[in-house]
Order: C-alpha cells, then sequence, then structure tokens
C-alpha cells in the first residue's frame, strides 16, 4: 500500500519545493524592478521639461546644441532601465517556465500511473481536512496560470512604452502597482499548503495499517 | 603616481645634457612612463569628477525640491490673501538657510569640479610637450616606434584634447547651472536643470571607451 502514493506525493512534493523557489525568485525580480521603475518616471518628467522648455531660454542661450545632446542622453538613460525592466521581465518569465515545468512533471506522472491506481476513488474523494488530488491539481493549474499571465501583463505593460507616449512612462510605477495588486500571491500559498495538506494525508493514510 | 616623479627629474636632466654624451632611449622611457601616468591620472580625475557629479546632483535636488515647495507655499499664501480684503499686503520672502547651505554646498562641489577640470587641462598640455619632444627627438634621426603597442604618440595627445574639451564645455553648463537653479522660477527650467546636471550632455558617451583605450593602450588594463 505504502507505494501506491508514494510516487505521486514525491512529486507534489518536489513540485512544492520548485514553486517555493520561483515565488521566492517573482517575488525578488519584482522588487528589483522598483528602482528601476521610479526612475524611469522621474525620467519621462525630465522629457516632458525639456520639451516644454522655449528654444533658447534665457541663462541656457550659450549652448544652443544642449537640447539635442540631452535629449541623446536621456534616451540612453531610458534604454538602459528598460534594458534593466527587460531583465525583471526575463526573471518573471523564468519563473513561469519553471512553475509549468514542475506542474507538467506532476501531470505527466499521474497520466502514466493514473489507470493502475488502486486507490483513486479515495484520492478522489475530499475530507474534512484533507483536499482531493482533483482540488490539487486544480490548484497546480491555478498556479501555472498564475505566473504565465503575471508575466504576460508585465510584458505587455513594458511592451508599450515610449518615450514618445510620456504620460504612460510617468505613470508606469501606478500601473505596476496596480498588475501587483491583482497577483496577491494568494492563490500560490494556498496551493502550497493544499499540497501539504495533501501530501500530509495521503502519507498517513498509506501508512496506516488499516487502510 | 608621485613616486614616479623623482625618476621624471633626474631624466630630464639628463635630456640637457649635450646631446653627443646623452643616451636617448632612456628620454623616451621617460615620456612614455610620463604618458602612462598621464593615462591613471586621467582615470582617476574622471572617477572623482563622477563622484562630485553624483555628490551635485543630490544637493541640486534638494534645492529644487525647496524652490518648487516654496512656490507652492507662496502660492498658498497669495490665494489667501486675495481672499482677505483685511490683509492685502504681500508675504515677504523668507531667510531659507537651509537652501542657503545646499547652494554653498553646490558651490563647494562646483569648485572641486573647476580644480579637476583645471587638472585635466595641465595633462593635456604636458600630452602636447611630450608630443613636441618627441618630434624633436624624431628629427634628430631617432625612429618614431609606437611607445606602448599601436598608438601613436599625437594621439594620446588627440584622445586628451577630445576629454579635456568636453569636461571643459560640461564645466561651463554647470557654472550656469549653479548661477540660476536657485533663482529661476520656471519648474521646466529647474528640471532641465536638474537632468543636465546629472547627464551631463557635454560630456560624450564616447569618453569612457577614449579612456579605457588610453588604459588599455598604456597597459593598465589587460586584454
Amino acid at each position: 500500500m505504502m507505494g501506491t502514493m508514494a510516487a505521486p506525493a514525491a512529486a507534489l512534493r518536489a513540485w512544492a519545493e520548485a514553486v517555493a523557489r520561483a515565488a521566492e525568485a517573482a517575488r525578488a525580480a519584482v522588487a528589483a524592478a522598483a528602482p528601476a521603475l521610479g526612475s524611469l518616471a522621474a525620467l519621462a518628467a525630465q522629457v516632458r521639461a525639456l520639451r516644454r522648455l522655449p528654444r533658447g531660454a534665457a541663462p541656457l542661450g550659450a549652448f544652443p546644441d544642449l537640447r539635442a545632446r540631452l535629449w541623446l542622453k536621456q534616451r540612453g538613460a531610458a534604454e538602459a532601465l528598460l534594458e534593466q525592466l527587460g531583465e525583471r521581465r526575463e526573471e518573471l518569465r523564468a519563473v513561469r517556465d519553471a512553475v509549468g515545468a514542475a506542474g507538467s512533471a506532476v501531470l505527466r506522472l499521474l497520466e502514466q500511473r493514473g489507470p493502475a491506481e488502486p486507490r483513486l476513488a479515495a484520492v478522489l474523494r475530499r475530507g474534512p481536512r484533507c483536499p482531493s488530488l482533483a482540488d490539487v491539481l486544480e490548484g497546480l493549474q491555478d498556479v501555472e496560470r498564475y505566473y504565465r499571465h503575471l508575466y504576460l501583463e508585465i510584458k505587455l505593460l513594458l511592451q508599450r512604452l515610449s518615450l514618445d507616449s510620456l504620460a504612460d512612462v510617468e505613470a508606469l510605477p501606478q500601473s505596476w502597482e496596480r498588475i501587483l495588486e491583482r497577483y496577491k500571491d494568494d492563490v500560490v500559498q494556498d496551493t502550497l499548503l493544499k499540497v501539504s495538506l495533501f501530501v500530509e494525508n495521503h502519507h498517513e493514510v498509506s501508512c496506516s495499517p488499516g487502510s | 603616481m608621485n613616486s614616479d616623479i623623482h625618476g621624471m627629474s633626474t631624466a630630464c636632466m639628463h635630456a640637457k645634457s649635450p646631446p653627443d654624451s646623452t643616451p636617448r632611449r632612456p628620454v623616451l622611457a621617460v615620456s612614455a612612463r610620463k604618458i602612462k601616468d598621464n593615462a591613471a591620472d586621467w582615470h582617476n580625475l574622471m572617477m572623482k569628477w563622477e563622484r562630485l557629479n553624483d555628490n551635485g546632483f543630490t544637493t541640486a535636488n534638494k534645492i529644487v525640491n525647496m524652490r518648487i515647495s516654496e512656490q507652492f507655499q507662496d502660492n498658498k499664501l497669495e490665494i489667501a490673501c486675495d481672499n482677505s480684503a483685511t490683509e492685502p499686503e504681500k508675504p515677504t520672502p523668507k531667510y531659507n538657510e537651509e537652501l542657503d547651505n545646499c547652494c554653498a554646498e553646490l558651490l563647494e562641489t562646483l569648485k572641486h569640479m573647476t580644480k579637476i577640470q583645471l587638472k585635466m587641462e595641465k595633462l593635456t598640455s604636458t600630452t602636447k610637450a611630450i608630443c613636441d619632444l618627441e618630434t624633436f627627438h624624431h628629427r634628430a634621426g631617432n625612429c618614431k616606434a609606437p611607445f606602448f603597442h599601436t598608438w601613436p604618440t599625437p594621439y594620446f595627445y588627440e584622445v586628451s584634447l577630445k576629454l579635456s574639451e568636453m569636461y571643459k564645455k560640461e564645466l561651463q553648463l554647470k557654472q550656469t547651472i549653479v548661477q540660476d537653479i536657485a533663482h529661476c522660477a520656471d519648474q521646466d527650467l529647474m528640471m532641465v536643470y536638474l537632468s543636465s546636471w546629472l547627464y551631463q550632455p557635454y560630456i560624450e558617451n564616447s569618453s569612457m571607451l577614449l579612456l579605457e583605450a588610453m588604459l588599455l593602450e598604456t597597459g593598465h588594463r589587460q586584454c
């Protein structure tokens, strides 16, 4: 009996470890983006000021090429900041891929073992303090979707950014924050809890002599 | 680099002795060492300038923030004065000690930057002198092989001059900014001052490349 659930439980444990690591990486990537977001918004305000300034404004009259030169520098700085944010986006993509791969590994294992699983009915039954396998699998998919969508939204937000629309760049920290507000990682924590309850319960079930 | 000063003066003495008895090689070796030292000096001065620029930006930022919040307060007071017919007097601008301190700090930073820029000009004129010396020796029939790897000596002068001109123009811009930043009322202009201070439009991106190339050529950096 012990071996029946051992493999899926081990796979779920491995999934939980991978997702915990990925969640940490996602949190780090999001936190690391904050300074670049602020700098980019400040830079957009500077670009706007430069554009609004009348040509040859009094004290700067002695520097006729200042406008062109400063714009060149500002654009360079914006590109560097966007590149930094691109690195954070790639980190989120790696998180998405890692979570996807961990979920697929569990599903593959269950698919292979599914028809031969003698305790399938017991595993599908939901108890008072034990989620069913279906609950767990649903959670796995939720987590995968969560990181897939988070990555996509961040990617789209960054893709749309351009110094041609300064308002968007100035509002970047707020737009970013709005996305994150919709992505509190409750789903991830809930699923990790679900998985650990499931693994614990089925370990007990498979270990208890009467079962 | 100060340790090289002694060696340098000895070599100069050799150079002054009659041409027939003077081995020319040591003079060239000394020129090469001087150029190498100059490259290191360029590096140190540029790094120092960057640090000062960062400090200056922090100060300039504080000044602009104070000016903007002052303007905001003034506007609020003006509205309040307009509303009350009993007190038509305009509030007198009050002395802001913090603003004054920041301005003094920024002036101090600019003073240090001016000193650095003068040193850069000196480096350039030294390099020019080395070039002239080399031309003199070349006329005397010496071969004109590069001191290090590939750069002919005048190229060191060209690079020095280019860098020096960039910093000179940048310093002029900074002087203008320092003179006006605490007095101008236009927020866009203040913002452009800040941005200009930070991004240094007259120090081209190629400056770092020129410096690194010079360090590589003189052996301070390894390939």
